[in-house]
């Protein structure tokens, strides 16, 4: 089905710059928060196939809506397209940008009232910027423009942290920089060696993410292990490159120290866009390129990945713990939570791979929820020292109530988002057949007792016990604030108790992927069965 | 005795343009009088004149070349093709923006000014003057034409260094530059009369044949030549004698002029070194390697290999050195000194994969050459526009130091946002036309085997290296205010730095095919490649003997 | 043609033999030379001549521009004679070959005389 709406989707906030620009400061925010509103609204049209029964027939690959190819460059053998299209993968993460974007847009409303008030229309134009980069990675099925979009990201991202940031905001800034764009460099050689790779099968080359994973010649070579980059096996190298890659966006330990510098010092919106959706495409990376493309790695490296995403369960937990800065705990958090959608994916059971893509969701709106709870109290406070607070709730009644739903999504309270995400990542991981996954499941699960501990014990220092007298003048929850809160906590409940409707829009496309893992598990179970396992 | 037909010399008309425009700045000045103005003008008219020779050029050479004074073995001293016309093309136009710049400037108050008025003629000539080195430079395979015509490239240069008369950093710069250009001269010279010496001939394309007959022990049963090893004396002299281009590239060890001249020389002078002096470099290192690779055919692999070693060390070296020399820099000339020699290391990496030439003889774009010219192109529009933009805030502050930047987003955003797309660019982010060039470049070195591997990685990792000092810069402009005034910059500069900035963006999008077809179409059928043998070598050094005593 | 290994024990020899000849020298004088200092041996030769003043003097600027344009004719008159040699076997083209370079080289001549760098009093620009 050829479509453009999902270029309409890609480049109306790039008309909204425009408009940002044209217009007087003032009317900025309007613009932006109707364009985001606007992208919302468009978006919402894409879920017409999705919920439809023959939405995931065929294998990995065949079923992209909405896919449009244009071509870009074809010059000396070099085919790069525009080739966009979207999957059970990356539609829900569409829909989660665009809704995210457009609150954060809203949160950006007090734009005038911050301490860095100047250029709003540079404000808002970079936002705008930003959704550009995230809507064009999570359709871009083209490796090089996944990879252009990627990068187009992090521009508007270090100027937003290094401009509208907190006290340490240049420091940050570069440190985001910095990571990221290491991970691009590692991104940009094995973009160069897939490429190469496959025009020696086929004679011509692709950069089509589809193909590398479905065409049979293509995706054999790939993983064939006499293929050699510098001397190692192409698919492991590759897959240990592209995964560093992405878990520095993730991010995983020990590549995550820049996340909690960065969401200390982004504004609150900016927070709310990093954690909710910037996050996501690391897991998203792994999901598109990693896994499909080299299942033999994939497998390959499936233990140390799992423990990688254990530590980040543990490792985020137990620095939760150890906070007293109320923004940084919520961002440790996140590295927590991340922590188990890696073991999810890493697992490479269904269940695992359902809980995973479910966490992702599943923290990206609890966590832009959490980040905006912590804003809202911050412009009030102009502090985010947990110890300084206290009964909140008792002056704040409708804030506090939000503020415990939303950390109780986060928590993974049952009958809340978080819940299915956590627990089926642990059950998929305790039925998966590698010989280590039990104990890892064990362990894992005792992450979400260290999650409770965090979470109540600070829900106890800010919003119970006695109400300080400093705090008893506060108002309560402005409308805007709480119209802000009410979707996100809706779709906490929603996605909490009804999640089949969640699985429903993704578990065909995640089937498939695993369709596609199948054969390079199987012969590596076929191995530890013939060494006794 | 041999007499030039006229084909032969309207071949040359970019040439002539050049040569033409010298004279016609100096009867200017003859008959006006010190003018800035008309010599000015003239100076950009026949740049212009050079620029739409060299485009009507490449049109009618079509995949042909042409040659001047065909001597020895039908071996031209001067070369027309689609690279010479493409590179004098460059050079040319960069010249008519060097001249606007200096118009540009004329109208700020400097301690300068009075001179830069009075001396404006002497500046052109001697602009003009190293643009027609250059494009010899980029035109000739012949040994003593190369030396005619870096000499001729670095001695207006020496004197358009030290132009700020009474200047300390100037004097010192201008100095400094003497100094090592004759060095490195006396080396190339050594390295040419070393290669004279062995072969008897001035020309590469004949001393590659007689390399190979030199080296021939035998044939295989294709009819390719087996070769023995190559001789140290050989590879010695061929070294040598690219230190020369080496040194108009600044490459790693040969670089050191390139901070203390950008510094001391004026800002239209640094811009036009850093581009220019390196583009003529690079083409002459092309050419010279990629005739010699020709020659050589499938031994060019195992005969040039340390050749090629050196260069490719060299060009790690550079863009590594120049990348970390640049964390430091507070005087921005210096600061993007030190960037423009890691972007020569870029560059350089192409000449060190050009020799597996695979499929050169059927004339199809060879990857490295048509990665430089696209590399060259984009980088002039980056370097332009951030030396353009150095020179405004220079010019409405008198400063040079990264301190002048600060703020610079409140009190010039036009400036202060295209200088931030220049610097991103440089770096080589997406969606900017920085990315398509490195991309394109890296592509070419990642299908030449290990050696180009190792050279990607060596690149992207200085990409990430390169990446913190350029965001110092966007850093001041846009994080760091302490309250400067505003400046007022001049309509056109903000227009000039607009326009480019926009071609990098268009370029890193929706040209990004186009200019790449534009540079396989410029790199296609190069004189050299094709330049196959088709004289033995004993008979084609005898023929230049007899020209010479005739 | 000489190998590798050869060739850089040659230029070796090479070297070592240029230094040592030219140290040789040096000390082979000051071990056989009797020692009589004197100032007039001491300065500098010139010709027989006394020296005047130190050997750094300040030249005047202006016989720096003289030497220039000297240069100017000086390779006219060197690409001037083996021109007029051949003359006759190259004709008319020759002519108009030589008319261009110099023409190319008058005008040269006429910008230092336009601007006044062929008189010799005349008045420094002032910055």
């Amino acid at each position: 089905m050829e479509s453009s709406i999902l270029s309409w989707l890609i480049f109306l906030p790039v008309i909204g710059i425009v408009f940002v620009l044209a217009a007087p400061g003032r009317y900025a925010r309007s613009i932006t928060w109707l364009f985001t509103f606007a992208v919302f609204l468009l978006s919402c049209t894409l879920f017409d196939p999705f919920l439809r029964s023959w939405a995931f027939d065929g294998p990995y690959g065949t079923n992209m809506h909405f896919e449009q190819i244009v071509e870009w460059i074809n010059v000396g053998g070099f085919h790069i397209n525009w080739h966009v299209g979207i999957d059970g993968i990356s539609f829900p993460l569409i829909i989660l940008t665009t809704l995210i974007t457009w609150l954060s847009a809203w949160a950006s409303w007090g734009f005038d009232k911050w301490k860095i008030n100047r250029s709003p229309k540079g404000y808002f134009a970079l936002f705008l910027l930003l959704e550009t980069g995230v809507l064009g990675t999570f359709a871009a099925l083209d490796f090089f423009l996944f990879y252009i979009f990627w990068e187009v990201m992090l521009l508007p991202m270090y100027f937003l942290i290094g401009v509208w940031g907190g006290p340490r905001k240049e420091y940050a800034a570069i440190k985001f920089f910095l990571y990221t764009l290491a991970g691009s460099v590692l991104m940009l050689i094995a973009l160069l060696a897939m490429y190469f790779a496959s025009a020696d099968v086929t004679g011509t080359g692709t950069f089509s993410l589809i193909e590398y994973a479905t065409h049979p010649e293509i995706a054999k070579e790939f993983n064939n292990p006499a293929r050699l980059f510098l001397g190692w096996p192409f698919a492991k190298v590759m897959f240990v490159m592209l995964f560093i890659g992405f878990m520095i966006k993730v991010p995983i330990f020990p590549f995550h120290t820049w996340l909690p510098d960065a969401h200390v010092e982004a504004p609150t919106p900016i927070s709310m866009i990093l954690a909710g959706i910037l996050l996501k495409l690391g897991a998203y990376g792994f999901l598109r390129v990693c896994y499909p493309i080299f299942p033999s790695a994939a497998v390959w490296a499936a233990y140390f990945l799992a423990v990688l995403g254990l530590v980040n369960i543990i490792y985020g937990a137990l620095c939760c713990l150890a906070q007293s800065d109320f923004k940084r705990l919520v961002a440790y958090s996140s590295i927590s939570h991340m922590g188990y959608v890696l073991l999810g994916i890493a697992v490479m059971t269904t269940v695992g791979f359902q809980g995973a893509m479910f966490q992702i969701l599943a923290h990206g709106i609890s966590s832009p929820m959490c980040f905006f709870l912590v804003g809202v109290i911050y412009d009030r406070a102009h502090h985010r020292d947990i110890n300084r607070f206290g009964g909140l709730w008792l002056s704040m009644p409708r804030y506090g109530s939000l503020a415990t739903l939303g950390f109780f999504a986060s928590l993974g309270l049952p009958g809340l988002c978080g819940f299915i995400g956590e627990i089926w990542v642990l059950l998929g991981t305790f039925s998966a057949p590698w010989p280590w996954a039990k104990p890892v499941a064990v362990i894992a699960a005792f992450g979400v007792v260290l999650t409770a501990g965090y979470i109540l014990w600070m829900i106890q220092r800010v919003y119970l016990g006695k109400l300080r007298k400093e705090y008893a003048s506060y108002p309560d929850a402005t409308a805007r604030e709480t119209a802000i809160l009410i979707p996100m906590a809706a779709l906490a409940i929603f996605m909490g108790i009804l999640p089949s409707y969640t699985f429903d829009l993704m578990n065909g496309t995640l089937a498939d992927v695993l369709d596609v893992l199948q054969p390079a598990i199987t012969a590596a179970q076929d191995v530890v069965i013939a060494m006794g396992g | 005795m041999w007499m030039p037909t006229g084909d032969e010399l309207s071949m040359l008309g970019p040439h002539w343009a050049l040569v033409g425009t010298i004279v016609a700045i100096l009867i200017g000045a003859i008959i006006a009088g010190r003018n800035w103005r008309v010599a000015g003008t003239i100076a950009m008219v026949g740049g212009l004149l050079t620029a739409g020779l060299c485009a009507l050029g490449w049109k009618g050479l079509g995949t042909n070349w042409a040659g001047m004074a065909g001597g020895a073995g039908g071996v031209p001293m001067l070369v027309a093709d689609q690279f010479s016309y493409f590179f004098i093309f460059l050079i040319s136009i960069f010249l008519v923006l060097i001249a606007g710049m200096w118009f540009l400037g004329q109208d700020a108050r400097l301690p300068e000014k009075l001179a830069r008025k009075r001396d404006a003629t002497e500046f052109y000539v001697l602009l003009v003057g190293s643009a027609f080195g250059m494009a010899l430079m980029v035109s000739t395979t012949n040994l003593l034409m190369i030396i005619i015509a870096v000499e001729m490239t670095s001695l207006p240069s020496y004197a358009l260094a030290g132009f700020r008369k009474k200047h300390r950093l100037a004097t010192e710069a201008s100095l400094k530059y003497i100094l090592f250009g004759a060095v490195t001269s006396a080396i190339m010279i050594y390295g040419a009369s070393l290669l004279y010496g062995q072969y008897h001939s001035l020309d590469i394309v004949v001393i590659g044949r007689a390399i190979v007959e030199q080296l021939t022990i035998g044939t295989t049963e294709a009819g390719g030549a087996i070769l023995n090893a190559p001789t140290v004396l050989m590879s010695v002299s061929i070294v040598a004698f690219m230190i020369g281009a080496m040194f108009k590239v600044s490459a790693v060890p040969f670089h050191f002029w390139c901070p203390d001249v950008f510094e001391g020389a004026s800002i239209e002078i640094t811009t036009w070194l850093s581009v220019a002096s390196k583009a003529a470099g690079l083409g002459l290192l092309l050419r010279v390697v990629a005739v010699l690779a020709a020659q050589l055919g499938d031994g060019a692999e195992q005969t040039l290999n340390w050749v090629r070693l050196a260069v490719a060390v060299m060009a790690a070296l550079t863009c590594t050195l120049g990348n970390f020399s640049a964390y430091r820099q507070t005087n921005m000339k210096r600061l993007f000194a030190f960037s423009s020699i890691a972007h020569a290391g870029y560059m350089l990496m192409a000449v060190a994969i050009i020799l597996p030439t695979g499929g050169a003889a059927s004339g199809a774009a060879h990857p490295a050459f048509s990665a430089i010219v696209l590399y060259i192109t984009v980088y002039l529009l980056m370097n332009l526009g951030v030396f353009g933009c150095i020179a405004m805030v220079y010019w409405a502050t008198g400063r040079e130091d990264i301190g002048a930047f600060n703020g610079l987003i409140r009190r010039s955003p036009v400036i202060a946002v295209m200088m931030v797309a220049f610097l991103f660019s440089l770096v080589g982010m997406p969606p900017l036309g920085g990315f398509i060039a490195k991309f394109w470049l890296l592509a070419a070195l990642f299908d030449s085997g290990p050696i180009g591997i190792l050279l990607v990685i060596v690149a992207v990792a200085n990409t990430l290296f390169s990446l913190y000092y350029y965001a110092r810069v966007a850093f001041a402009m846009c994080f760091s205010d302490d309250g400067q005034p505003a400046i007022r910059v001049p309509f056109l500069g903000q227009a000039a730095a607009t326009v480019c900035a926009l071609a990098i963006l268009l370029i890193g999008t929706l040209w990004a095919g186009n200019i790449k077809t534009f540079s396989d179409e410029r790199s296609s059928n190069l004189y050299a490649v094709t330049k196959q043998a088709e004289q033995p070598v004993e008979e084609a050094v005898k023929t230049a003997e007899l020209d010479f005593r005739e | 043609m000489p190998d590798g290994g050869s060739l850089v024990i040659g230029l070796l020899l090479f070297m070592v033999a240029g230094v040592a000849i030219a140290l040789g020298a040096l000390i082979l004088g000051r071990v056989v030379r009797r020692r009589l200092p004197h100032p007039e041996k001491d300065a500098t030769y010139e010709c027989g001549e006394p020296t005047i003043g130190t050997c750094f003097p300040q030249f005047d600027l202006r016989f720096y521009v003289v030497a220039l344009v000297f240069l100017i004719f000086d390779i006219e008159i060197a690409l001037f004679y083996p021109w007029a040699v051949v003359y006759k076997e190259g004709g008319v083209a020759a002519l108009w070959d030589m008319l261009f370079f110099f023409s190319v080289i008058v005008v040269g001549f006429l910008y230092l005389w336009r601007f006044g760098y062929l008189n010799w009093v005349r008045a420094t620009p002032k910055d």
